[in-house]
């Protein structure tokens, strides 16, 4: 792991709202191909620096950088190279689910045969492309799903998601679990954010623990998993509740 | 170009269309049954008295509802669209927020400008087509009223196009449809008072054009300013 490229680092990154620190110095280094995990109790700043990484928020101070190109200032040069699903799934209601990627590809410019890599891409995640229906009209995990396909149908560099399997039914789930992880087998970064440990045991590489806008572990998996054997779930909560 | 198609097609322009020709119906059937009353463009001396009433009512009218569609489309293009979450779809896009914003508002400012040309052609050219046909060889309207055709459809313009971007710049800074629509019925009301109040007065070709430039240009400065502050809010935007 430690041989792969660095495609993604943040350099004591803060996010101040109304005088209020939501994110206090957060350095991160995200390798190549892997599956990098943020957890953290609710409220603690994950969604904030998920924000900032994506190029949707400023930060107050510190950087962040993708493939070394500085983020804030290149937010939308950027976007070609990042999949994104951050808090609840926006579409646009009115038009289904196979045209609201039509719209994305296009925007995104991209240049495969689209008609096919929306087929393949609905059904990866379990939809019908025959499914006309507006996306108004979808369940929360039918919403979720082609969330899902919408943020890697680009082919990415960079996928990130937050909490992205909310809203998932058990074989949602799995479905999506196995999704993740084929897309970083085929090259893909990942950088999942979730407040359930056993959700990023399953899939992570790495994984950042932050609880009130502070980073207080980052390590692989595999060296937590060594170091506390059986007991890694009480450590990282008695981290969480000390800080 | 592609841009272009992208944001009509996924804001559903082909509705906009539709209210536009509806509105085009609704002033055409005004004109035609209440105001002509079927029988005045018969009369060449009647109609020539009729005809600044008319253009009146007609550009007014216009004026009225396509600056009304305008700050609706403003509201649906931009307003809805980068208020709240929205905005994280076209953030996520590999374009400059500038630039995106200069393709709706473009799209917006064409489709008013030509609605409003385009109605006020078809109402004022049925009538000269229905003169034309019932006195052959008569004079159909007079230079003076020509002019004031000509005068009240610059202002019919300019304000359809402006007031929907300033509308769209209160409703942007207020996060909100309703402000939107709201400020575009304020602002209507505040220019068909202004233009009453100078047309009030004796008509007169030449001081009535020189109102009518001040009226246009102080519109088109106030919609650039407006257009560069929704510029530089949506540049500045965060995600909430």
């Amino acid at each position: 792991m430690s041989n792969k490229l660095t495609v993604l680092y943040t350099e004591r990154i803060s996010k101040t709202y109304d005088h209020e620190l939501i994110l206090d110095a957060v350095s991160l280094q995200v390798k190549s191909g892997e599956i990098y995990g943020i957890l953290g109790p609710n409220g603690a700043g994950k969604t904030t620096l998920l924000k900032m990484l994506a190029g949707f928020i400023r930060p107050s101070s510190g950087k962040a950088f993708i493939r070394d190109i500085e983020v804030e200032p290149n937010k939308e040069m950027i976007q070609r190279d990042i999949g994104s699903l951050i808090e609840t799934p926006i579409f646009y209601e009115n038009l289904s689910g196979s045209k609201n990627l039509e719209i994305h590809l296009k925007y995104m410019d991209a240049a495969d045969d689209i008609k096919t890599v929306i087929e393949n891409a609905m059904q990866t995640v379990g939809l019908s492309v025959d499914n006309q229906k507006p996306v108004s009209k979808y369940s929360l995990g039918m919403r979720q799903r082609l969330a899902i396909a919408r943020s890697y149908i680009h082919h990415p560099k960079l996928l990130i998601l937050d909490e992205p399997v909310n809203g998932l039914d058990p074989i949602g789930l799995m479905d999506m679990r196995k999704v993740f992880g084929d897309l970083a087998k085929a090259g893909m970064t990942i950088i999942i954010s979730s407040h359930l440990l056993n959700e990023l045991r399953q899939i992570a590489d790495s994984l950042l623990v932050i609880t009130d806008g502070t980073a207080i572990i980052e390590d692989t998996m595999e060296h937590l998993e060594q170091l506390y054997p059986g007991n890694l779930e009480q450590y990282l909560v008695d981290q969480m509740r000390g800080a | 170009m592609n841009l272009v198609k992208l944001e009509t097609e996924h804001n559903n322009i082909k509705s906009y269309i539709k209210r536009s020709c509806i509105i085009c119906g609704i002033i055409f059937l005004i004109v035609f049954f209440v105001l002509l009353d079927g029988e005045v463009y018969r009369d060449t001396n009647l109609l020539q008295e009729e005809w600044p009433s008319v253009i009146y009512i007609v550009t007014m009218i216009s004026l009225f509802s396509f600056s009304i569609l305008s700050a609706v489309m403003y509201s649906k293009f931009i307003v809805s669209e980068y208020s709240g979450k929205k905005a994280i779809l076209l953030f996520s896009y590999p374009i400059k927020r500038a630039e995106i914003l200069k393709v709706k508002c473009g799209i917006i400012t064409i489709f008013s400008f030509l609605s409003a040309l385009f109605t006020c052609a078809l109402v004022f050219g049925s009538i000269v087509i229905a003169t034309i046909f019932s006195n052959p060889g008569q004079m159909f309207i007079s230079k003076d009223n020509a002019i004031y055709m000509l005068q009240m459809l610059s202002v019919t313009i300019v304000f359809s196009v402006v007031t929907g971007l300033i509308s769209g710049y209160i409703g942007m800074s207020g996060n909100s449809i309703q402000t939107t629509i709201v400020s575009a019925v304020i602002n209507c009301v505040i220019a068909v008072q202004i233009i009453g109040y100078i047309y009030s007065g004796d008509y007169d070709a030449i001081h009535f054009t020189k109102a009518v430039v001040v009226i246009d240009l102080f519109m088109l400065l106030l919609g650039i300013i407006s257009y560069k502050m929704l510029e530089f809010k949506i540049k500045a935007m965060e995600l909430e």
